[in-house]
């Protein structure tokens, strides 16, 4: 049994280590953490498609980094942890409330299908994409958020957020298999989209 | 490697994902064949125009930003 007095410092001591170890990870958030709220911002309108939601999205993200910051692994990948975090968040909060299917459309297109639509226009090979390029912005970012969800979210990773496959693997938690499987089926969806945008418009004869 | 190979890999040797082999055999695939080189190509350029038409979508407004790091605040004396 220790006197009451030794108790009391080690107690003390145990509290002021707990202290220290609290006051280290809000430093080390504060510095590797708040700097990627822009980026993360970025993201969360790619994925809301609205100012309110992807700012209420990013404080969920960023309180749920917060609280769980212990858990992560001071020298891994950051910015990969806290994509995780959003997305797990949006996937908990705002696919839910959109009550979207999750079943995976069956509209796969053949592997060449754009290409080949566009080379019978009769261009040169190298002018196929300036169709393409001529399209508003908007009119690209509408065909990508038609994607069912799951192809989305992968095209999205990869394509505007450059993430790697290992990356994209961690950040929704299924295996690389999957994430090429998904990121294939969704950008050849995405390009039978753009072909119809492409059709619709006029743009071709 | 032929060309249905070459087709097969071009995606992730477009996404950098090929382990150093293969993706020099793609390469050199690639550079003897046009039929497959143009479509490597075009796959690269729509890929940048995704990104970049999919890129603009506004910045951070600052009073986000100060809303969220008094939320943290605020959670931190809890």
């Amino acid at each position: 049994m220790f006197p009451h007095r030794v108790v009391c410092i080690l107690a003390a001591m145990a509290e002021s280590g707990t202290a220290t170890e609290r006051r280290r990870l809000e430093e080390r958030f504060e510095r590797d953490a708040l700097p990627l709220m822009p980026e993360l911002y970025a993201a969360a309108m790619r994925l809301t498609r609205n100012p309110s939601d992807a700012e209420d999205l990013l404080q969920e993200a960023y309180l749920r980094a917060y609280r769980g910051f212990a858990s992560f692994e001071e020298g891994t990948n950051l910015r990969a942890w806290l994509y995780r975090i959003l997305t797990n968040a949006y996937i908990n909060t705002y696919r839910k409330r959109q009550r979207q299917p999750q079943t995976i459309s069956s509209d796969d297109a053949p592997e060449w299908y754009l290409y080949d639509q566009l080379s019978e226009t009769g261009r040169e090979p190298s002018a196929e994409t300036e169709v393409l390029e001529s399209l508003p912005d908007e009119e690209v970012q509408e065909a990508l958020a038609e994607l069912p969800e799951q192809f989305r979210m992968a095209v999205l990773l990869a394509d505007v957020e450059g993430f790697s496959y290992k990356e994209i693997a961690e950040i929704l938690e299924i295996p690389i298999g999957t994430v090429m499987s998904r990121l294939h089926r969704g950008r050849r969806a995405l390009e039978k989209r753009l072909w119809n945008v492409v059709r619709e418009r006029g743009l071709v004869k | 490697m032929d060309c249905d190979d070459a087709l097969v890999e071009l995606e992730a040797y477009l996404d950098a994902e090929l382990k150093p082999e293969l993706r020099r055999d793609v390469e050199s695939h690639l550079v003897g064949c046009s039929h497959c080189f143009d479509r490597g190509e075009f796959r690269k350029r729509l890929r940048d125009i995704v990104r970049r038409k999919c890129s603009e979508v506004g910045d951070l407004p600052p009073a986000v930003a100060t809303r969220i790091r008094a939320a943290i605040i605020t959670i931190r004396t809890d």
